[in-house]
């Protein structure tokens, strides 16, 4: 029954959502369209909240504990949980609690979390630069290929490109090639990627449906 | 030829930060995937409303902002009015709500009669496909719990067939839900605005007409704010994107100097 449940509810939802959305009647439209179907995501979506949430402190609690090593993040992730919570749950709306604009729980968040996060991103610039200089090597014509493609783009998507057009008159038109490469053979490489994977996607969700794919339900065997 | 990776990031650093400073003025001219979705959004007529998901993170806000940033501004000049939400990620509410809200400001639009924010609402497809039945009984409230019911702006607004076009600024894989669902199952336009690493997935979709142009990484929310006359962040970034990518291809041509050097050399 453990298994044999969440099998015949995600082999009953997978077939009906499956059906729904192919079939043109408006039957189809009524399941899809159902309103208990949003409120019954919500609920499932705030239980694995909880579970992530308690994961988390868990995990960090654990860490902490044991002293592992860099255990010290592991206080600073559970003091920002905690602070948010506090001010963002707990504290008055008079007191600047709350989440909306204005509160401690906004500013926390536009000016310690976003420059954060988008701080970590931004190094992948460093690192692109880093490995452009050591491994985009010419060493077969593949590889030429690649580097030429690449060099047309980055010149067709800066202002260099236009300056470049302006002043050669048109002959070396980098963001017109740009496009091209884009709109062709890009699109119909892509294209033809995309479609290798939605049906590597319809065979797994088959599986899964079915039963063969069972690892979703986690514990063993 | 071995350079210590230091000195790279030590260029790449001076070659981004310094141009933010020095005013300048790069030549921006528009793709035509971004005129495209510019002359959709510009002929609509006033009071339509357009619908703009935030599906990204503070990761590709430097991208992303811009964008929304522009599209907003390019409503509320044309009197458009604009309904805002968040759907995969969570952290994408604040930031919806900063751009449309500051840019209510500046046009002087109202809260409930210009503009709706439903922020971050659970249930992703479900949200989606509910949407194309009712608006208001699937979302129900505002970021700030107020019904939609009681809100002006809805009167007129029942599903998508009341939107012009929906409009999704992604880093990830949320794109393929609103052509699935906004676009082939309810027939309404949608469009897109993408980081840079993202669009060339992408071009398929303008191809066959199933997205109705499409914002390209930085340089695509340059050009619209070229297109509607308003420089910002975008187009101050072009600076710098501008010159770091003359630094990568440098490199990459010292480097392959180098390579070849190396393989005659040890010929």
């Amino acid at each position: 029954m453990k298994r044999s449940l969440p099998l015949a509810i995600v082999f009953i939802g997978g077939v009906v959502y499956f059906l729904a959305y192919f079939t043109p009647h408006y039957f189809s439209e009524y399941i899809l369209q159902q309103k208990i179907l949003v409120d019954w995501l919500k609920i499932l979506g705030l239980f694995a909240f909880v579970i992530g949430l308690y994961s988390l402190i868990h995990l960090h609690v654990t860490k902490i504990k044991r002293r592992v090593e860099n255990w010290q993040y592991s206080i600073m992730t559970l003091t920002g949980l905690t602070v948010m919570f506090i001010f963002g749950i707990l504290v008055p709306e008079k007191y600047l609690g709350g989440i909306q604009q204005g509160t401690v729980y906004d500013w926390i968040f536009m000016n310690v979390q976003v420059p954060l996060q988008s701080t970590m991103f931004s190094l992948l610039a460093f690192y692109i630069t880093s490995a452009a200089f050591r491994a985009f090597k010419a060493r077969s014509v593949e590889a030429t290929c690649l580097l030429i493609a690449a060099t047309i783009v980055m010149l067709g998507r800066v202002p260099l490109g236009e300056s470049i057009r302006e002043g050669t008159r048109g002959l070396l038109d980098f963001p017109k090639w740009t496009q091209w490469i884009l709109d062709v053979p890009n699109m119909a490489t892509k294209r033809a990627i995309t479609f290798g994977v939605a049906l590597g996607m319809i065979a797994t969700s088959l599986k899964i449906m079915f039963g063969i794919e069972r690892s979703w339900l986690g514990g063993s065997e | 030829m071995e350079l210590d990776r230091r000195w790279i990031f030590l260029l790449v650093a001076v070659m981004v930060a310094v141009p933010l400073f020095i005013p300048s003025n790069p030549p921006i001219i528009p793709d035509r995937p971004v005129q495209e979705l510019y002359n959709f959004i510009d002929e609509l007529p006033e009071g339509t409303p357009i619908m703009i998901c935030f599906d990204y993170s503070p990761d590709s806000l430097a991208e992303l902002n811009p964008m929304g940033r522009a599209l907003v501004r390019h409503a509320f000049s044309k009197n458009l009015r604009v309904i805002g939400l968040a759907l995969a990620w969570p952290a994408a509410s604040g930031l919806g709500l900063e751009i449309i809200n500051t840019t209510a400001e500046e046009y002087g639009k109202v809260e409930g009669i210009d503009w709706a924010y439903f922020g971050y609402k659970i249930g992703y497809s479900q949200i989606v496909i509910g949407m194309g039945k009712n608006i208001i009984q699937t979302v129900q409230e505002d970021y700030k719990g107020v019904s939609l019911s009681n809100m002006e702006m809805f009167k007129d607004i029942k599903n998508y067939d009341d939107i012009g076009i929906v409009i999704d600024l992604a880093a990830g894989g949320s794109l393929g839900l609103f052509v699935t669902y906004v676009n082939t199952m309810y027939n309404r336009p949608v469009s897109t605005g993408v980081t840079a690493v993202m669009a060339a997935d992408y071009y398929p979709y303008l191809q066959s007409g199933q997205i109705i142009g499409m914002l390209n990484g930085l340089k695509g929310a340059a050009d619209y704010e070229k297109l509607i006359n308003k420089k910002d962040l975008a187009t101050k970034g072009m600076a710098s994107q501008n010159w770091a990518h003359i630094m990568i291809i440098i490199l990459i041509i010292l480097g392959n100097i180098s390579y070849l050097l190396t393989k005659k050399q040890g010929k």
